[in-house]
């Protein structure tokens, strides 16, 4: 009787084991990571003009905060018994839509006409993502930490494409260029893997996808050259924040 | 009964019927398998149609090109006619041998390409009353065979049609003009059907900035209702802005009502948020950063670059 329940045990048993494998596969070593994230953004370029009636950045685009989206691909640096050092670079894009002006013959100015901003951001950064508590407790947050070297690659456009102004002297000035500068990122992931490891193993096993975060996080950033007195800022004057998804492979 | 029954006289029939087939030009009203397209050569407008002034035009020419079953011989003198006809009759194919549109042109192949075939022609021979009549006129095109150049034993050798497109678009308007840099905005709808104003499929519109000074006349289109941009004009000055409608062919409509001069109708100077910030003092110069955070650029490169070597090795 008790051979007989075993054996009905067993039978009951094989065909599970054989149609999930991957439940009997090991975790892939985890080598880098991507993400793309939403973040809400506004330069502060009319930090240069903190007394006027009329600063040209909120004149023209408004005090509204155009989404800026971005990617980043890293590779791990180190991985160890608290987290993973990630080393990798990120691209994105920006823009913003506003109303110009028109200069009337009696010198008279008229809003009128659309004019943009746009801004292609890229860089090089270094993360720490603590992943201990995860690891070693089951808790799916992973805080962590970032610092990145920045290049704003930007343009101003309007009706005849890119921006050229003349000084009264004559020297002309294109409405483009890149600026430097750094960013700092603090945040907090939410590991959902834990929601359902079924299928968490399951990406592993199909794509080598190890980890899925969600991730949010406030970025300090100052984007003017490193302090040029010839530049403008083109970083936001608050902690930005950031929403999106990370994959760990 | 006496003389040969009907069942007797069958083979000599047939025989009669074979030769007939075999010697073509002998069966007059027989029509061989064949097409031929008209394409106006004075224009670029698609191939089988002429518009207004091609219609009147004793200058106009058009190029058919015909493909046909029957072989002709040019030792023979075979010949071609080309000839039109209306579509409620239909291309000839027995009778007197109708005129052609052109001089009757040896047959060097089945297929055949006829060039300086006048329109105008094309088109009286057809019935077309009037080059300007409120309706299109669709014709037939009728290619005949005169074997030997003989103009009692021919045939239909093959026929198209071809269309008169002699309807206008009704006169557009303005609704609105909006000033920019150099240019002008002009907004414009199409007008309504009258009896003399029929067009309304594929219709395009032109609009022409005229400057109050004089000088060049600027256009803009052609282009779908909408907003036309007249480009090219002198901020400062003051222009006079109409509008037409032309229809596929190209036959043009009444020009609309005038607008302007006014001051909407006067390009300005425009305003960027570049041109604004530099003239509010802003330092930024443009370009690529200036000093020694210009070399951060190879330093961002060759830090990407060291991460990846390191993973791969």
């Amino acid at each position: 009787m008790r051979a007989a329940i075993v054996a009905l045990a067993l039978a009951t048993a094989l065909p599970a084991v054989a149609q999930s494998p991957v439940l009997t596969v090991k975790e892939s070593p985890r080598v880098g990571s991507f993400q793309v994230t939403l973040s809400p953004f506004s330069p502060n370029i009319d930090s240069e003009f903190t007394n006027a009636l009329y600063p040209p950045y909120a004149t023209i685009f408004g005090t509204g905060r155009p989404l800026m989206v971005q990617g980043q691909f890293n590779m791990s640096a180190w991985v160890g018994q608290f987290g993973t050092l990630d080393i990798g670079v990120g691209a994105g894009f920006w823009e913003a839509w506003g109303e110009g002006w028109y200069q009337g013959t009696d010198g008279t100015l008229l809003r009128g006409g659309t004019t943009s901003l746009m801004i292609i951001p890229i860089q090089v950064q270094a993360g720490y993502r603590f992943e201990w508590f995860y690891e070693r407790f089951s808790v799916p947050l992973e805080p962590y930490a970032k610092f990145a070297l920045v290049d704003y690659i930007w343009s101003t456009s309007g009706q005849s494409g890119v921006s050229s102004w003349t000084s009264p002297g004559g020297v002309a000035y294109r409405g483009s260029g890149a600026t430097f500068g750094w960013s700092a990122t603090l945040g907090m992931a939410l590991v959902l893997d834990f929601f359902d490891t079924g299928l968490s193993r399951q990406m592993d096993y199909d794509v080598g996808i190890n980890r899925t975060l969600l991730i949010v996080d406030f970025t300090k950033s100052s984007v003017n050259d490193f302090g040029s007195k010839n530049s403008w800022q083109l970083a936001p004057s608050y902690w930005a924040w950031s929403i999106g998804l990370q994959f760990v492979f | 009964m006496g003389g040969p029954g009907l069942a007797e006289s069958r083979p000599m029939l047939r025989r009669a019927t074979l030769v007939l087939l075999l010697l073509p030009g002998i069966a007059l009203g027989q029509t061989a398998t064949g097409t031929v397209t008209a394409q106006v050569t004075t224009t670029t407008q698609a191939a089988g149609q002429a518009n207004r002034v091609e219609c009147a035009s004793t200058t106009s020419l058009a190029t058919w090109n015909l493909v046909t079953t029957i072989s002709p011989v040019v030792a023979n003198g075979d010949k071609w006619r080309l000839g039109t006809a209306t579509t409620t009759n239909g291309c000839t194919t027995s009778g007197g041998l109708p005129a052609g549109v052109y001089q009757d042109v040896t047959a060097t192949g089945a297929t055949q390409s006829i060039t300086s075939v006048p329109v105008n022609t094309m088109a009286t021979t057809a019935g077309v009353s009037t080059c300007t009549q409120a309706n299109d006129v669709a014709i037939n095109l009728c290619v005949y065979y005169l074997p030997g150049g003989s103009t009692t034993g021919w045939q239909l050798a093959a026929q198209g049609n071809f269309n008169f497109q002699l309807a206008i678009p009704p006169k557009p308007s303005i609704t609105g003009v909006t000033p920019g840099d150099g240019q002008l905005g002009v907004n414009v709808v199409g007008g309504t059907v009258t009896a003399t104003e029929t067009a309304t499929k594929s219709v395009t519109f032109t609009v022409s900035c005229a400057g109050s000074g004089g000088g060049t006349v600027s256009t803009g289109g052609p282009g779908n209702a909408g907003t036309i941009v007249c480009s090219g004009l002198t901020n400062g000055t003051a222009y006079t802005v109409t509008a037409t409608a032309q229809s596929a062919a190209g036959n043009l409509g009444p020009v609309s009502d005038a607008t302007g001069p006014n001051s909407s109708t006067t390009p300005l100077p425009f305003l960027t948020f570049w041109d604004v910030y530099k003239g509010d003092g802003g330092v930024e110069p443009g370009g690529c950063s200036t000093g020694g955070t210009g070399a951060l650029a190879p330093v961002l490169s060759l830090l990407g670059f060291l991460a990846v070597r390191r993973r791969r090795s």
